[in-house]
């Protein structure tokens, strides 16, 4: 089977003032489609640097990165969003909902963002809130729902547009321990029922029973 | 992205609010500048407008239509002479004082016109006509001279410069640059009681008409040649001319100017000041976007179609006020043009400088580093 993302001897480093951090030290990984991968490691050991890495939002300084068996290390800032927009949904620690758009408008906006037609935006929606059972809370304003219906909707708005790979950052981070479990469990539903390849990055214990592979990250590097 | 820009402003009903408030109150402020200086330079130049003129001649070296001088009329016979000209008449323009029924007076304009062929004659009657000013001391009144003058009756007879004069006719919405009543009499009545202004056969003006216009530069070359004593305009040269002379020697131009400058200032910055501060407040939803997959462009296009949302609202706001309040500012007196055309061209400025101002937001969104959406 392919890789969905393959990160061949990736290098991050970045000037803090004068002095130059080794964020990520050669790293190579690979996430398969159907596969939960949890990145683990103390505060400052990289793994939201490697996250966005993989996310193709920052750019590694060496090596490489496919996606789908595409090179995309060396694309510009004007290809970049398009592939963000193709193969990748996000999952955040602070949701990163839109406060002005209901449950349903946050994903909608993806949608629309992904050039969905209109009469298939609805549709399309409305699908996925019910994949993240929140059918009752759709017209809801962000700040009219829990934390664990906030991580719902951005699960939902991850899978719009029906990307290979979520990416999720701390996502349980801001929940109550059943409410995050929650959360793990449908991230896991997703990479088994609809075949993503999924990775986590997180301090949560709880997070080891969701996850097919776990590398721990330190000081830049994977520790195995 | 107009949806999300259209959200969002909602979603802030009083900054939105107060930013719309802020615009119309920008919006009138420029319209009220624009629509009085047109208006003014309307009065100063409606004779020369409405007269059916290709070219007016005048004495040397004179600033403006109302400050006429004089000279030898029979300079008339140089033009009936070209013979590219279909006609040509005379025009006087002189000043006088009205008794009013108080007993005291105000200062009028007196413009003194040939009845037979109506060359400068009032082009808007309410009552009478103006061949009524034919045959004796007969005179026109403005309508818009009733707060100053008290109740123009018609037939009523009123002493100017001592001499007793009937109203025969009223016009209607014909105002003089000063605001002094303009009245209108026969030439000869003009040239007649105008002492101490006017020589027996002096006139103000020579108004003359060409048979065909395509011809109007070589006929003011030719004249030019003949009455080196006095200068010879186009009608549009003269109207500029006078609003020239109104708008940069008097210094009243600048005032409306600056004035209306300022109010573009004020509207742009509030739109500029209210965006900027939603950028900063909405950075992170922005740095989703970006992360999402969002292009700086897609993000610009919301942030420059909340300008125009902004713009838009409070414009429309503001010129609906303007239009209702413009028949009450002309009724206190104050001249005020206004049209289409106008509101529109204002529009589109108002709107430009509103997309300028959101420039540094612009700049702001530019420079997010959508990493930012991993940070809590």
């Amino acid at each position: 089977m392919n890789n969905s993302l393959e990160l061949i001897n990736i290098t991050k480093r970045y000037l803090h003032g004068r002095i130059e951090v080794l964020a990520i030290d050669r790293v190579s990984l690979a996430m398969r489609s159907g596969e939960v991968l949890l990145i683990m490691g103390p505060s400052g050991s990289g793994k939201t640097t490697l996250l966005s890495m993989m996310g193709c939002i920052l750019k590694p300084t060496s090596g490489k990165i496919k996606i789908d068996e595409q090179v995309v290390s060396g694309m510009g800032e004007a290809e970049l969003p398009d592939i963000r927009k193709k193969y990748f949904g996000f999952v955040f620690q602070s949701f990163n909902l839109f406060p002005s758009l209901t449950a349903r408008e946050n994903i909608e906006l993806l949608l629309r963002l992904k050039g969905f037609r209109k009469e298939s935006i609805m549709d399309e929606s409305q699908s996925l809130i019910e994949k993240v059972e929140l059918s009752k809370r759709a017209d809801f304003l962000p700040h009219d729902l829990s934390g664990g219906e906030k991580q719902r909707v951005a699960i939902a708005r991850a899978l719009s547009g029906d990307p290979m790979i979520i990416l999720a950052d701390e996502p349980t981070a801001n929940l109550d321990s059943r409410t995050g479990k929650e959360i793990l469990l449908l991230l896991r539903k997703n990479a088994i029922e609809y075949g993503k390849a999924v990775a986590i990055v997180s301090h949560d214990p709880k997070a080891d029973a969701v996850a097919d592979r776990i590398i721990h990250l330190e000081d830049g590097r994977i520790k195995e | 992205m107009l949806w999300l820009a259209w959200k969002t402003l909602l979603f802030e009903k009083v900054r939105f609010f107060i930013t719309i408030v802020g615009i119309a109150f920008s919006t009138i402020l420029v319209l009220t500048q624009i629509g009085i200086y047109l208006g003014m330079m309307g009065n100063a130049t409606s004779i020369i407008r409405n007269s059916d003129a290709d070219i007016w001649i005048t004495s040397k070296n004179i600033q403006n239509f109302d400050f006429a001088n004089p000279m030898p009329e029979d300079r008339i016979n140089k033009i009936r002479a070209i013979p590219d000209i279909l006609w040509a008449d005379r025009l006087i323009l002189t000043w006088g004082f009205l008794k009013t029924e108080g007993g005291g007076q105000e200062q009028v304009q007196i413009i003194g016109f040939n009845p037979d062929t109506g060359v400068g004659a009032p082009w808007a009657m309410i009552y009478g006509r103006p061949s009524d000013v034919k045959g004796g001391r007969y005179m026109v009144i403005d309508k818009s001279s009733e707060h100053r003058l008290g109740a123009l009756i018609p037939n009523s007879v009123w002493e100017l410069n001592k001499k007793r004069f009937k109203l025969v006719g009223i016009s209607g919405g014909i105002v003089s640059f000063t605001t002094s009543p303009i009245i209108f009499m026969s030439y000869e009545q003009a040239q007649n009681f105008t002492e101490g202004f006017l020589e027996p056969n002096d006139t103000s003006f020579i108004l003359g008409k060409l048979k065909d216009k395509k011809n109007i530069n070589k006929v003011i070359n030719e004249l030019k040649k003949t009455m080196k004593d006095n200068d010879i305009f186009t009608k549009n040269g003269f109207m500029l001319k006078t609003i020239k002379y109104w708008t940069i020697q008097t210094g009243i131009g600048m005032g409306f100017f600056l004035t209306a400058i300022l109010g573009l200032i004020i509207g742009g910055a509030i739109v500029g000041q209210t965006i900027y501060s939603n950028t900063m407040q909405h950075l992170r939803e922005f740095g989703t976007l970006k992360a999402l997959g969002a292009k700086n462009e897609d993000v610009y296009q919301v942030i420059l179609w909340q300008a125009a949302m902004n713009a838009t609202a409070g414009y429309l706001i503001g010129s609906i006020l303007i239009i209702l309040l413009k028949e009450g500012i002309e009724k206190s007196g104050v001249p005020m043009y206004m049209n289409f055309m106008i509101i529109l061209v204002l529009f589109i400025v108002i709107l430009l400088i509103c997309l300028l101002s959101a420039y540094f937001s612009i700049m702001k969104i530019k420079n997010i580093d959508p990493v930012m959406v991993f940070r809590s």
